[in-house]
């Protein structure tokens, strides 16, 4: 916590050691995100660094001549385009399999692309987190945090995106399922940017996430929301849901962990600052 | 100056990416993308013996020069049981030794001994067409399915554990037709390749489009009527010269430049029923369903019309060596001289068929059920054979050996004894 958040924040110091760790609400969380915002502008140069990257590499796409495929979201009429790391929207996508038997330096070319855009959203994500959270950065942990994006960026390209049919009963199942594991897991890149494990981080998101779920789940709304209608905005998409809701996600998560944490309790550094 | 942003967001992309391309400049990518090649003929490279598309080659004579097949009967060489999610129904490729084969998925299977080299199902239905892609390794094999153009890797990609089909077996989802329509979805249309570029009538559409084999983008398309519902979308396209050559029911004939896809002539043929044309060095052979007409290419004129009193809905004719072999679809297979159009033998033939001809054998299969062998010269029957199980595809010639989709299997039939 910090000394000037906004006023629902300040109303909490009137009860100190418990409003840590009661659960807020998702309007609270996001006013707290934005007064870190405000307090600490500098935040939103790692996001608006890998926004202007997705962007070239959405134009990049689009010229070259490797096969590209639309993201599929956008054609969608309302899509909740939440990523479990802070991440915006590109316009557009490349399968693995547009890369198989390239001729060297398109492979190289196209594999760079691909590789790259993970790599700075890890990057961004984690000089994020750990500015709002004020922790070390180590490269162990950042090694960790970058898994994070790039496994669960290419891995449902080689493998597929499952797609089964089913009746509204279970598909409703279905997406009480993925809603509750995206929440046990919404944590989880703020334990790894920490410097945990992957095991330590997911015990932790899970535990930490208790008594928040609706809170959490209304972020994922809001920002799976926000991420799909910035990314429909024709040409600047991919920059705009990356420069805005990617770092508010980051925020996010470190807000509400930094008031889990019972660590936090005490004011850190830059709160003593 | 688009060609300095250009270069700069190729530059851009290297920097983006950290590394470097081996032995070629941001320069020699922009210079190597593809573009048409009027002197690249697709099916003139690899083997000898290659049949890289339905009806042979671009201009669609259905004639393999270099090919020989059986003469005075069949036997079966080989013959493959594919897997369950096969339906062979149209003509199999022979691609430098390898058989690949469309019907629900692809197949590919060594042409020596049947087995099988690779196998995906999938929605694709149409014969593909073999099109070199300039930045890819192995070719691109276009195909159709009623939902639209898909480009399959020729070399089948790379199979990986827990996946269903292989990583990178399907290049690319080309333009898409309108799917489902009061009719329901529209039939696989034939594409053909030529000069580095796919051309292709776009399924359930009135649209043919030249597509890139590299990453299936369209650089031109064309629509004949487009509101107008009672109309038909475009036949196989015929490619020769530089121009694409259509022909479309209701009474449509057109060339269209193949680079640009400007309109060079267009005709209204008497006959609604046109069907697909051919393109020789004598002109545009283009049947209708009572008639068989020589345009000329370069303005679209009447060189000669020949009645047949024919039937004609489905077939296509073969032209070799001068000659026109067509069908009527009623009682007779016609050998038309291509100068004149004048007959020169007939034989008996009832049915449809889009026939093929190599080495002085005119190879028609009599609706879908009976491969009948004729002498190109004379017109005299030479053999017959009529497989297990229906349909049976037209077939294609190589080294020796007719194959041919049929049904539930590929086959691949010798000289018989």
């Amino acid at each position: 916590m910090t000394t000037d958040d906004d006023a629902a924040a300040t109303g909490e110091r009137r009860r100190p050691a418990d409003s840590r760790r009661t659960p807020t609400d998702t309007r609270t969380v996001l006013g707290a995100v934005w007064a870190r915002v405000r307090r600490d502008p500098p935040l939103l140069i790692p996001f608006a660094v890998t926004g202007l990257i997705l962007a070239l590499a959405d134009v990049l796409r689009t010229r070259d001549p490797i096969p590209i495929e639309p993201t599929a979201a956008l054609d969608q009429t309302v899509t909740v385009q939440f990523s479990l790391y802070p991440s915006g929207t590109a316009r557009t996508a490349r399968g693995v399999g547009a890369l198989v038997d390239l001729e060297t330096p398109y492979l190289l070319r196209g594999v760079g692309i691909e590789l790259a855009v993970p790599l700075a959203v890890g990057v961004a994500g984690w000089l994020t987190i750990t500015r709002v959270l004020d922790g070390q950065r180590r490269l162990d942990a950042l090694a960790r945090y970058l898994c994070l994006p790039v496994v669960l960026s290419v891995a449902p390209r080689l493998l597929g995106s499952p797609t089964v049919d089913v009746g509204l009963s279970v598909g409703l199942v279905v997406l009480l399922a993925v809603s509750f594991v995206s929440v046990r897991l919404f944590l989880v890149p703020a334990f790894l940017a920490t410097g945990l494990g992957f095991g330590a981080a997911i015990r932790n998101s899970a535990s930490r996430s208790r008594g928040q779920g609706w809170t959490l789940f209304g972020l994922i709304l809001v920002l799976g929301i926000g991420s799909w209608a910035l990314a429909t905005v024709p040409i600047a998409g991919a920059f705009l849901s990356t420069a805005i809701v990617a770092p508010v996600h980051a925020v996010a998560m470190a807000v509400v962990l930094d008031r889990r944490f019972p660590s936090t309790d005490t004011p850190t550094d830059r709160d003593r600052r | 100056m688009p060609s300095s942003r250009r270069r700069f967001l190729e530059r851009s992309g290297l920097v983006l990416s950290g590394l470097a391309l081996a032995g070629a400049s941001a320069e020699s990518i922009v210079a190597d993308t593809g573009r048409f090649d009027a002197d690249t003929d697709e099916s003139g490279s690899g083997s000898t013996h290659d049949w890289p598309m339905a009806r042979y080659d671009p201009a669609g004579t259905g004639h393999q020069p270099a090919a020989t097949g059986p003469k005075d009967g069949v036997e079966i060489a080989w013959a493959h049981d594919p897997p369950e999610w096969f339906r062979g129904t149209t003509s199999p490729i022979l691609l430098d030794g390898t058989v690949y084969a469309v019907g629900d998925g692809l197949l590919a299977l060594d042409a020596e001994t049947g087995t099988k080299r690779f196998g995906v199902p999938g929605p694709y239905r149409s014969t593909p067409a073999r099109a070199r892609a300039s930045v890819y390794t192995t070719e691109t094999l276009a195909t159709t399915a009623p939902t639209g153009v898909f480009g399959l890797n020729a070399g089948g990609g790379v199979d990986v554990p827990l996946r269903e089909r292989n990583v990178g077996i399907e290049r690319w989802g080309g333009p898409r037709g309108p799917g489902g329509g009061l009719l329901g979805p529209g039939e696989p249309t034939t594409p053909v390749a030529a000069g580095g570029t796919v051309y292709v009538p776009i399924p359930g559409t009135n649209t043919v489009a030249a597509v890139d084999p590299n990453d299936g983008s369209v650089r031109w398309r064309r629509t004949h009527h487009a509101d107008d519902p009672i109309s038909g979308p475009y036949n196989r396209p015929a490619v020769a010269d530089e121009a694409v050559f259509v022909t479309a029911w209701p009474h449509q004939a057109t060339a269209y430049d193949a680079e640009t896809g400007s309109q060079r002539w267009h005709r209204e043929i008497d006959d609604q029923m046109v069907l697909p044309p051919v393109a020789t060095d004598e002109g545009i052979v283009v049947p209708t369903r009572e008639s068989v007409h020589l345009l000329d290419a370069g303005d679209g004129h009447t060189i000669w019309k020949r009645n047949l009193d024919a039937n004609v809905t489905e077939s296509a004719p073969a032209v070799a060596d001068g000659t026109v072999f067509v069908v009527d679809e009623l009682e007779s297979l016609y050998a038309l001289d291509l100068a004149t159009g004048e007959t020169l033998w007939t034989a008996p033939f009832d049915g449809k068929t889009s026939p093929v001809v190599a080495d002085g054998v005119v190879y028609a299969v009599r609706s879908q059920f009976e491969l009948v062998a004729v002498d190109a010269a004379t017109g005299e029957k030479r053999f017959a054979y009529e497989p297990d199980q229906i349909p049976l595809s037209t077939p294609v010639v190589g080294d020796g050996i007719l194959y041919a989709a049929n049904r539930e299997r590929v086959i691949a039939l010798r000289e018989e004894g």
